[in-house]
């Protein structure tokens, strides 16, 4: 068997995880989405709901993380994309993409994902892998593959900063 | 607005690409075509130009028709889609995250059969500089 360097360099991010055991922390319902290739994570307590993508109306002068207001049942909903936040490219809507309608001072706000995975239990962080400060840290899921668990507060308060 | 039958009097028009309301109180006269209003022309500007967003020979080849403020200043737009009552409970104000990007001259959304149209304060928009009409 032979590992290529990307496959090592995962294998050893992995190992390092799953030595970080924060003691006596009680398991995070976490539900995973992914943007690109990569995999992220948010409590599903901060979760309210997940919504398919309308048609978004795009405003002038909005910085790149808001992509516009979305018609949700009789509701306009501000839909988010957090990528620019991560130093991440912005995505576009497709037939995949799903918003996670979280709350931010009382108003509901759709993050733009590119597909939503399965809902698992967080017992083990990593907090020293943080970007921004706004990755809690990573995780490593029962099926194997690595998640960054995101700070939505401090998300959202950069989202409103801006 | 009408308090009175509470209901909101907009003509809904077309500007880059999408549906804007206007309140039709703010309009004093519509021209019916940019050309009827050449001689006017240091006076109007593209309305995607007053809302922010860029303004290009090409909106101002496609406007068709001007909508002339109390104050005198013209903004032209695509197209005049219709003069629609929009009940006040379809009117939405802008959620805050939103808001606080478009200065006042987008205040709201509404429900037009099924589209999300956006709600414009003619009185906010400020008149752009003359070397960018």
């Amino acid at each position: 068997m032979t590992f290529n360097a990307g496959q090592i360099l995962v294998q050893a991010e992995r190992a390092a995880v799953a030595q970080t055991i924060a003691a006596g922390s009680p398991a995070l319902p976490v539900i995973t989405f992914a943007w690109g290739k990569d995999r992220y994570a948010l409590p599903v307590d901060e979760v309210r709901e997940i919504a398919k993508v309308s048609p978004i109306t795009p405003m002038a002068g909005l910085p790149p993380t808001l992509l516009g207001a979305m018609n949700l049942r009789g509701e306009v909903l501000t839909v988010a994309d957090l990528r620019p936040l991560l130093d991440l490219e912005p995505g576009r809507p497709t037939a995949a993409s799903r918003l996670i309608l979280v709350t931010h001072q009382a108003e509901r706000v759709g993050l733009l994902v590119d597909a939503i995975g399965d809902i698992f239990e967080i017992t083990t962080l990593d907090r020293s892998a943080g970007t921004a400060g706004l990755i809690l840290g990573q995780a490593v899921l029962p099926d194997g593959q690595l998640v960054s668990l995101i700070d939505l507060n401090s998300a959202l308060r950069a989202l409103a900063d801006q | 607005m009408d308090s009175d039958n509470k209901t909101l009097t907009v003509l809904l028009v077309m500007a880059v690409q999408q549906i804007f309301g206007v309140p039709a109180i703010q309009i004093e006269r519509l021209a019916a075509s940019a050309a009827d209003s050449l001689e006017d022309k240091t006076t109007w500007w593209p309305l995607a130009l007053g809302l922010g967003y860029a303004s290009s020979d090409v909106v101002d080849r496609r406007a068709t028709h001007i909508l002339w403020t109390r104050n005198g200043i013209g903004w032209a737009v695509e197209s005049i889609l219709e003069l629609s009552t929009l009940p006040i409970h379809s009117v939405r104000r802008l959620p805050a995250l939103l808001a606080q990007h478009t200065a006042r001259v987008v205040w709201g959304a509404a429900f037009y059969e099924g589209d999300l149209i956006l709600l414009v304060d003619l009185d906010q928009i400020a008149c752009p500089p003359l070397n960018q009409h």
